[in-house]
């Protein structure tokens, strides 16, 4: 499949992920997602933190008996000799309490470095996932640099033709230093405020009318909003708590809406 | 049932192995003791014998070895007990109905009822259970109902595991057990090292099961698997001249990661150093769960990471590997300090403001813990030239100072992101800054304990912005209705009282608690007042209604924080002295808040002198005095003309004297000693063997009763002794 167009902080709240597991049918897709964590931003001064990045995201649902062994035989397809290297499922219980998701699963360390996190999604919008899904969501940079034996993302090879080449700082440095500099210092407070409020609005407009999925659009950009917010050090500890209980009620509004009756008659048309 | 003697029987091992992907290291044990547990009960209910049962575990398996469960099925007789004879046989020697009642709930018959020792009983014989049935019985039910934290569901199972299982073996002797769980199927089959030695297996018994195991790349014992990780570790941080750093806590876990321990050396660019060494540490063994080097006392740049795997071909990308992951998080503290350093702590604190308490800014909080501080070290300041637990000399300009500098590191990039390190944060920015080492200390300690066993603060600023801060904490959550209740203490009041009380404890601080519970009560009622008006709901069903009320109540709130913190006290003292007697005895009275360190000393006074024979006679005899005083309103004076012995008269000089000592200002050693208190022992047991209290003369009788109620009074001061057995 192909990424969804919309900010995102990790590729789980791509409708094809989030809303489409709660069909509670067999469903299976892969993808690469670029996502955007603005607090995560490091001017492009350090190896691999980054505030805009990829994620190739794997669903399963049902989970296979074999997930792991699966997973395992995708890192050997990519030249990985698992005798070679010290390859490590770490427990790592994800939790979006923006989304009211969760499961159990592992941060997969080759090394001593997170690449994959793998998860048995248990719940989404605050609704029991079933049968089980399982989510793998690769660290894209963090695998390339570990094939190309780089220490700085920025070092990575992106193409190569005719002797010629394009790095990943070639795309992506400048970038990484102008969203950090605008994620921690240029952006306007209110006026995000305002945004997150509008775009509340727009959720709330959309789930009035019920229509799940454009309601779940602007969850996703309320959530973003959000991040930017956080990034700029506006949110105070109460304040966070307040923005996340929020977002979340519209998660599971938007997720209970999609699988009712209600929203699920506009599948018929 | 381990006791019966086995070599009467067939037997055999039965051996399980629950194999599954990558358990939480928190859970493994738990789960293994759960099965081990649940199986001996099954055996058990089904009153089959056997000898012993050993757990072993690893991330992929959790093993159950029970030895010599007795084969041979084997009816039994037994006689079962019933009512007595009286009312089971009717005079003409017929059942009553009580009887027949009791052999139908047993489904006994006439035949089999005999009366023994004037009890009816019933023989009966039990049916004989087969260990195979009943184990392939039991094992689903176990595992499907074993308890645990965040278990999960996977694919379509309706079961939940902490995560999901892959293979069942089970062999009882030499039979394969046969029973289901969800989609598995029970076998003979195991699995080796995920990548050493992933070939499946077939397990005969239990000493070739795990040579197997060994041979595929996995030790199965977690204790071995400990083991090793030390010696190893040991012996390389040693080739290089250091000494690890660890805790038993990181061990564990790490041979609970590992199926394979292998060390490997990593270094690291020594310029990272600089960045204070609690967070280097924290993220090596917290993030990473490396093993940190020191040489002379001081961090190195190299540490250990054990691995799973022990391949040679694996180590060098092992190394490089971990040296690069670490590199990103260091340059992260790296970037933080720099960025902290931009910002003073005072200018930290201005930013406090913004900062939210439970309620109220954290600038209001650090403004009160100042004057709470001060409030304490006024108190002590009589008391502490002769306490032989404070080292450090109280100045408190240091302890104003550093209150209201206490919580100014909330604010700073290194404590966002490493919340544990609050405090020692604060204390490593303020040596920076040029603070001297009383305010750096006092920052730096005032957290502590964290947690039970944890260390306390040393300096004394540090120990009096400690007490302050956790007094604060409790009165504040009580005001707004946080209170602790049965498990729920979400705010770890519980831990907090603890420490709060061992410091003071442990430190001998002569401090009346109650009072410091009034002044802060009212310090908060001055910041707070009633606070905003809230929407309760209050009732169910049709009673229910909303009310409102104040967010905040002061209406005793200081009564219910002394008693909330006085209750923790005899769990604190059981934790120094294991003789809950005594504790009870020297805390019943009520207001130990008040004279805490007085309490204690008594407390340890008795318990050192517990152990002695004299003791046992003390407590006789003090009990004796309780036993004549008890109900009677004794308010005679003592007349000394009116003894007629010598017994009375030393009984009476040994109680002045004791009585003197309850005068005298008790502060850092007991006034009592144990000779005089034994004397009061002899004195009260000749007293009583030759002397008669209720003599005829009501003068004579009268003044006796005064004399043992007045040495009653005296031991009462120091403890209840009818508690003490």
């Amino acid at each position: 499949m192909q990424p969804y167009d919309t900010e995102k902080g990790a590729s789980t709240m791509n409708p094809a992920t989030f809303l489409r597991v709660l069909e509670n049918k067999e469903w299976n897709m892969a993808c690469i997602e670029p996502c955007r964590r603005p607090t995560d931003g490091r001017y492009a001064e350090n190896p691999n933190r980054l505030q805009h990045y990829f994620q190739y995201q794997v669903i399963m649902q049902p989970n296979p008996h074999n997930s792991q062994d699966l997973y395992l035989d995708s890192l050997k397809a990519i030249g990985i000799d698992v005798l070679a290297h010290d390859i490590r499922f770490v427990e790592d219980n994800w939790e979006s309490p923006t989304l009211g998701a969760w499961g159990c699963g592992w941060e997969v360390w080759l090394d001593g470095m997170e690449i994959t996190q793998f998860t048995y999604f248990q719940q989404a919008g605050g609704i029991e996932i079933k049968p089980v899904a399982v989510e793998l969501t690769y660290g894209l940079e963090r695998i390339a640099m570990y094939l190309q034996k780089v220490d700085s993302v920025f070092d990575l090879l992106w193409h190569e033709h005719n002797g010629k080449q394009v790095f990943y700082k070639d795309i992506y440095k400048r970038n990484e230093f102008e969203q950090s500099t605008y994620n921690f210092e240029i952006s306007d407070v209110d006026r995000l405020s305002r945004l997150y409020k509008e775009y509340s609005a727009e959720a709330q407009l959309c789930l009035d009318k019920f229509m799940a999925i454009p309601a779940f659009d602007y969850v996703l950009k309320c959530s973003h909003c959000f991040n930017l917010l956080d990034a700029r050090g506006a949110i105070s500890k109460d304040e966070r708590q307040n923005f996340i209980l929020e977002i979340r009620s519209l998660a599971e509004k938007t997720a209970k809406l999609y699988t009712s009756a209600l929203g699920t008659v506009n599948k018929a048309r | 049932m381990a006791d019966a003697n086995i070599n009467n029987f067939i037997s055999g091992d039965f051996l399980f192995e629950l194999g599954a992907e990558e358990l939480p290291s928190g859970q493994i044990k738990n789960i293994a003791d759960y099965f081990s547990s649940k199986l001996k009960e099954s055996l058990d209910e089904a009153q089959i014998i056997f000898a012993t049962t050993v757990v072993y575990y690893t991330p992929r398996r959790i093993t159950i070895l029970i030895r010599d469960i007795n084969l041979e099925v084997q009816d039994k007789e037994v006689e079962i007990k019933g009512p007595p004879e009286k009312i089971t046989r009717a005079p003409d020697g017929k059942f009553t109905p009580a009887a027949l009642g009791f052999l139908k709930k047993n489904n006994g018959e006439e035949k089999d009822a005999f009366f023994k020792d004037n009890y009816l009983f019933i023989k009966q014989s039990i049916k004989g259970q087969n260990a195979q049935a009943v184990l392939e019985k039991s094992l689903p039910e176990i595992l499907k109902n074993t308890p645990g934290v965040r278990f999960m569901r996977w694919a379509n199972s309706e079961a939940k595991f902490a995560r999901p299982p892959q293979w069942m073996c089970a062999i009882l002797a030499d039979k394969v057990l046969d029973f289901e769980l969800e989609n598995l199927r029970s076998s003979n089959k195991s699995y080796g090292h995920r990548f050493l030695g992933p070939e499946e297996f077939t397990v005969k018994d239990f000493d070739q099961y795990v040579k197997q195991l060994e041979k595929q790349g996995v030790t199965l014992d977690q204790g071995l698997r400990k083991e090793k990780i030390v010696r190893e570790a040991n012996a390389l941080a040693k080739s290089i001249g250091a000494e690890t750093i660890y805790d038993d806590a990181l061990l564990d876990e790490i041979s609970l990661i590992t199926e394979n321990p292998s060390p490997v050396l990593c270094d690291f660019d020594s310029r990272f150093l600089q960045i204070p060494e609690c967070v280097l540490t924290t993220v090596m063994i917290q993030h990473q769960r490396y093993i940190p080097l020191k040489r002379d006392g001081k961090l190195i740049e190299q540490f250990i990471t054990i691995s799973n795997n022990p391949l040679e071909k694996a180590r060098h990308n092992i190394k490089v590997g971990n040296e690069k992951v670490i590199v990103p998080r260091f340059k992260d503290a790296e970037f933080f300090v720099h960025e902290d350093n931009k910002i003073s702590l005072d200018e930290r604190f201005v930013k406090l403001d913004r900062l939210n308490f439970l309620k109220g800014s954290m600038q209001q909080k650090a403004k009160r813990l100042e004057k709470i501080s001060e409030y304490i070290a006024s108190e002590l300041e009589k008391t502490l030239s002769g306490n032989p637990m404070i080292e450090s000399k109280l100045e408190l300009d240091d302890i104003k100072r550093a209150a209201l500098l206490a919580k100014a590191d909330l604010s700073t990039n290194l404590v966002f992101e490493f919340t544990e390190l609050q405090g020692e944060i604060g204390g490593i920015y303020a040596a920076k800054q040029g603070f001297n080492k009383n305010i750096q200390e006092s920052i730096s300690e005032h957290y502590l304990p964290r947690f039970a066993g944890d260390k306390h603060p040393q300096n004394i600023g540090g120990k009096i912005i400690a007490i302050a801060d956790k007094v604060d904490n409790i009165v504040c959550s009580f005001a707004l209705g946080k209170i602790p209740s049965g498990s729920a203490d979400p705010f770890a009041l519980r831990r907090q009282a603890n420490g709060l009380l061992e410091i003071i404890i442990e430190s001998r601080l002569i401090m009346d608690i109650e009072k410091l519970i009034k002044f802060t009560c009212e310090l908060q009622e001055k910041d707070f007042g009633n606070g905003d008006s809230i929407t309760k709901i209050k009732g169910r069903g049709e009673d229910r209604q909303e009310v409102q009320v104040s967010e905040l109540t002061w209406q005793g709130t200081d009564k219910a924080v002394i008693d909330f913190i006085e209750s923790r006290l005899e769990f604190v003292f059981e934790q120094r002295h294991k003789n809950k007697d005594i504790n009870k005895s020297v805390l019943s009275k009520g207001s130990a808040l008040k004279e805490l360190n007085k309490r204690h000393m008594t407390i340890h006074f008795l318990a050192s002198i517990s152990a002695q024979a004299q003791f046992e006679k003390l407590v006789e005899g003090v009990n004796r005095l309780i036993n004549i005083c008890k109900g009677k309103e004794i308010s005679q004076e003592i007349k000394p003309e009116l003894f007629e012995t010598d017994y009375e008269k030393e009984f009476y000089e040994v109680s002045k004297k004791l009585n003197s000592c309850k005068d005298q200002n008790l502060n850092y050693d007991t006034v009592y000693n144990p000779e005089l208190l034994f004397s009061a022992a002899d004195a009260i047991s000749k007293f009583f063997d030759n002397v008669l209290v209720n003599s005829e003369e009501e003068k004579i009788r009268l003044n006796r009763q005064a004399l043992v109620a007045y040495a009653n009074n005296t031991f009462k001061d120091l403890a209840d002794f009818s508690l003490i057995k």
